[in-house]
């Protein structure tokens, strides 16, 4: 191949390179975590203070015998924690305090900022309630929290049962949702994820998260990311074999289809426990496709962009209040009025506004004594800036059809004092694009999380940007 | 105590830069005419005890003489408050030297005791003698060191009591502090204060009076009593820290009070006292009378021209974005 000829072929290869949609790949990529063995199971990690929690046990195999326990003579599976030092894991411990038993313990959930731990455990989890029970032995949710002598008694949840298992709590980042794994009768087969909400008595009664959720199989290993997205674990819908990772997003207050993960997190084997960053980047999860269940650790391989972070939206809306004037101060005879500075005017003791467009409002606050009737012009003034968030911007349609070419702009991206030089895109199915606009087709229904990664230069200093936008795909 | 002091006699000496007049009721003040009832007139006609206490303050700087001039002094006219037939007479007393301020029974709200305390300088009764009607009467000339010298003021003190000696009806009059014998030629820096300040309202619906108690830096709250409000209207209470808090209010011929917290910002600070009338038609030919004190029980004095300026609440906007 004569060097001209070479050139022309690179370059060639270079404009396919760049030509979207570009060509598939492994998502993620994976490391088996050192403080796996061969010998043991260990399963189920979720993050707590800097360092990694898990279930263990020493000889039985997790999915046979979990819920499976009369609690006698068994070896149990107990809560461990792990730290890294160095970039290196430490021997893992037990988790302290009252939590573990003779019985079954974990999965475990942190909530109220790691002051509170939800987790499951067998009913009845000392060797006199064992042998004084003649019920099964059913697993139950229990709670614990953080005080200044350390992790109290666990107290029991308000729906746990004798007749069936209720475990695997995850709570939602806001606290206000709780998933759990239930065999309770009335479910649509084996185990299925019910939800509960939390109300002025506490959390409401268990709802069965219904068939967009859960199928004939089992469910099970629910992970709360922020408050409308559920990782969980299925038998069912489309598995590769045994339990398969999947999440589904909550969109118009409705649960979605369940979104497989794929490989290489999910294979023939058991793949549950997932756990995720809210990047959406690395996280870890379960698997025994190594024969005994390992703790795996993956990490996204896609444009090498970090820490993307859920888009926005641009929020030009406002509360103004007087700084020392509370709404239900009877003894305030001043009335006020609002002037936004862009014609709009309010009569309100506090006022609420959206600008329509980004700019430099001055907003005056007039002053009606109610006394009086006397107008106090521009008793205060505040000058705003309205403007839109500094990041990389998606545009494009939230619903989306099959087989359709979907739209995806950059275009609305706001980032000060530099120069952008490449955009990158990751369709979420595999695919990837470049150009501040394209275009790709999903030829599968689901939920998509299509991320935008900015490649940019400040004075010589280059910078990376990137977020992510959830997208649903449907027939 | 010291620091106190030294802030006062520094808010003083700075506002008394900017102090021109000095009329009683001053202008901020939108009283319009203070008032005496005769000795034998009831108390629900606003006065509960018709004898009224005026400190004025000459300015240490100040060396010529002076005068106090009193407005409309006698009893009658289109002034003054009938109740059948003019026939009362008022004893307008001018006093200076050592303890004519200093002595407690002259700094209080019932007069009783050595209220008279002092030298008197100056005096004289006014009956019924229309050559008056609307006119400036002038007492004086006085010397500045005739006063009761007060450090902690910068100046000296002079007191002038007005008693309705005999009679039932209303005096309202005016004064000035002139440093002329027959006009009135403000003193640049001098005040005049009260310890309880008895007045008239304004018939006009839409004015609002003010009065303007200074509040040292030992104050923790204030408690505000009024008498004979007739549930007319509002007192409102307004400082540099607070917009405007209602406060109680009397009724007929009775007594009211309530309780104002202090806070670090308002120390060092005049409150501004607005008395508020309803607009009402009806709501006329008021008289009220109003004092404060400390969480000790003591007296807080009302300045004409206020301590430090017109206290005025300041507005700040918060903003916040609205969660979406």
């Amino acid at each position: 191949m004569g060097m001209k000829r070479l050139k022309v072929f690179i370059l060639f290869m270079f404009l396919v390179i760049l030509t979207q949609p570009l060509c598939s790949q492994d998502k993620y990529k994976l490391e088996r975590m050192p403080f796996s063995t061969s010998d043991h199971n260990e399963f189920s990690p979720y993050y707590f203070q800097g360092g990694l929690i898990y279930c263990s046990d020493k000889r039985r195999s997790y999915i046979v015998n979990y819920t499976d326990t009369s609690g006698k003579g068994q070896t149990p599976f107990d809560i461990y924690i792990v730290y890294k030092s160095d970039s290196v894991w430490r021997k893992p411990e037990l988790f302290p305090g009252p939590i573990n038993t003779i019985s079954q313990e974990g999965p475990l959930w942190c909530a109220a900022n790691g002051r509170q731990i939800y987790f499951s455990r067998n009913l009845f989890s000392t060797t006199r309630q064992m042998n004084k029970s003649t019920q099964k032995n059913n697993m139950g949710i229990f709670i614990s929290e953080f005080i200044t002598t350390g992790w109290t008694e666990p107290r029991a949840f308000q729906y746990n049962s004798t007749k069936y298992n209720v475990m695997h709590p995850a709570i939602s980042e806001d606290g206000k949702q709780l998933v759990f794994a239930s065999d309770m009768p009335g479910g649509l087969g084996g185990f299925d994820l019910y939800i509960c909400k939390l109300g002025k008595n506490g959390w409401s009664q268990p709802k069965n998260m219904g068939k967009t959720v859960n199928s004939s199989k089992d469910e099970a290993f629910p992970f709360f990311y922020k408050t409308d997205r559920i990782y969980y674990a299925s038998r069912g819908w489309n598995s590769k074999g045994g339990f398969d990772i999947f999440y589904t997003q909550k969109i118009n207050d409705s649960w979605s289809l369940p979104q497989n993960m794929n490989s290489p997190i999910n294979t023939a084997d058991d793949d549950f426990g997932l756990i995720i960053d809210e990047t959406l980047e690395t996280g870890y999860f379960s698997s025994n496709r190594n024969g005994s269940d390992d703790i795996f650790r993956f990490e996204s391989t896609l444009s090498g962009f970090k820490n993307c972070h859920v888009q926005q939206k641009n929020n030009y809306c406002y509360e103004f209040v007087e700084e020392k004037t509370s709404e239900d101060d009877l003894d305030n005879t001043m009335l006020y009025e609002w002037d936004y500075g862009d014609s709009a005017k309010q009569r309100v003791i506090s006022g609420e506004h959206c600008y329509a467009v980004p700019g430099e409002y001055k907003v005056r606050l007039n002053v009606i004594d109610s006394l009086t009737g006397l107008v106090y012009f521009k008793q205060a003034e505040y000058l705003i800036k309205v403007e839109k968030i500094e990041h990389p911007y998606v545009t494009c349609d939230d619903v989306n059809t099959v087989g359709k070419s979907i739209e995806f702009d950059a275009s609305e991206t706001n980032l000060k004092g530099v120069t952008i030089i490449n955009y990158f895109w990751d369709f979420g199915d595999g695919n990837i694009g470049t150009s501040i606009a394209t275009t790709h087709t999903y030829d599968k229904e689901g939920i998509y999380d299509i991320r935008l990664g900015i490649d940019a230069d400040s004075s010589n200093n280059p910078k990376k940007y990137c977020v992510y936008k959830t997208i649903s795909v449907v027939k | 105590m010291w620091r106190g002091g030294l802030i006062f006699v520094i808010s003083i000496t700075f506002f008394s830069l900017a102090v021109i007049a000095q009329p009683v009721p001053s202008e901020e003040e939108n009283i319009p005419y203070l008032v005496t009832f005769g000795k034998n007139a009831k108390t629900s006609w606003g006065d509960d005890d018709f004898i009224h206490i005026f400190f004025f303050l000459i300015p240490e700087n100040y060396k010529h003489p002076f005068f106090i001039g009193v407005y409309d002094p006698y009893t009658g006219g289109a002034i003054d408050e009938i109740n059948g037939v003019f026939d009362t007479q008022t004893n307008f007393s001018f006093y200076g030297g050592f303890s004519c301020w200093s002595e407690k029974d002259a700094q209080t709200e019932h007069p009783r005791g050595k209220y008279k305390s002092g030298k008197l300088l100056a005096s004289k009764i006014f009956g019924f003698e229309p050559k008056y009607d609307k006119q400036w009467y002038y007492f004086g000339p006085f010397n500045p060191a005739e006063g009761e010298y007060v450090q902690k003021f910068g100046g000296y003190v002079f007191k002038m009591i007005s008693e309705g000696i005999s009679g039932d009806d209303g005096n309202l009059y005016k004064y000035f502090l002139t440093s002329d014998a027959n006009k009135n030629i403000p003193i640049e820096g001098a005040n005049a204060f009260a310890y309880a300040y008895t007045f008239r309202l304004w018939d006009n619906p839409n004015q609002v009076s003010h009065i303007y108690p200074y509040i040292d830096d030992k104050t923790t709250s204030v408690i505000q009593s009024n008498f004979d409000w007739d549930d007319d209207g509002y007192i409102r209470f307004v400082s540099v820290a607070q917009k405007g808090r209602l406060e109680k209010v009397s009724g007929d011929d009775n007594w009211a009070s309530s309780e104002f917290k202090i806070s670090e910002e308002e120390k060092n600070t005049s409150l501004d006292i607005q008395i508020i009338k309803r607009k009402d038609p009806s709501v006329i030919n008021n008289n009220v009378e109003i004092y404060v004190k400390n969480q000790y029980g003591e007296l807080k004095a009302f300045y004409t021209i206020p301590i430090g300026g017109v206290p005025t609440y300041r507005y700040k906007i918060k903003v916040s974005k609205k969660e979406q």
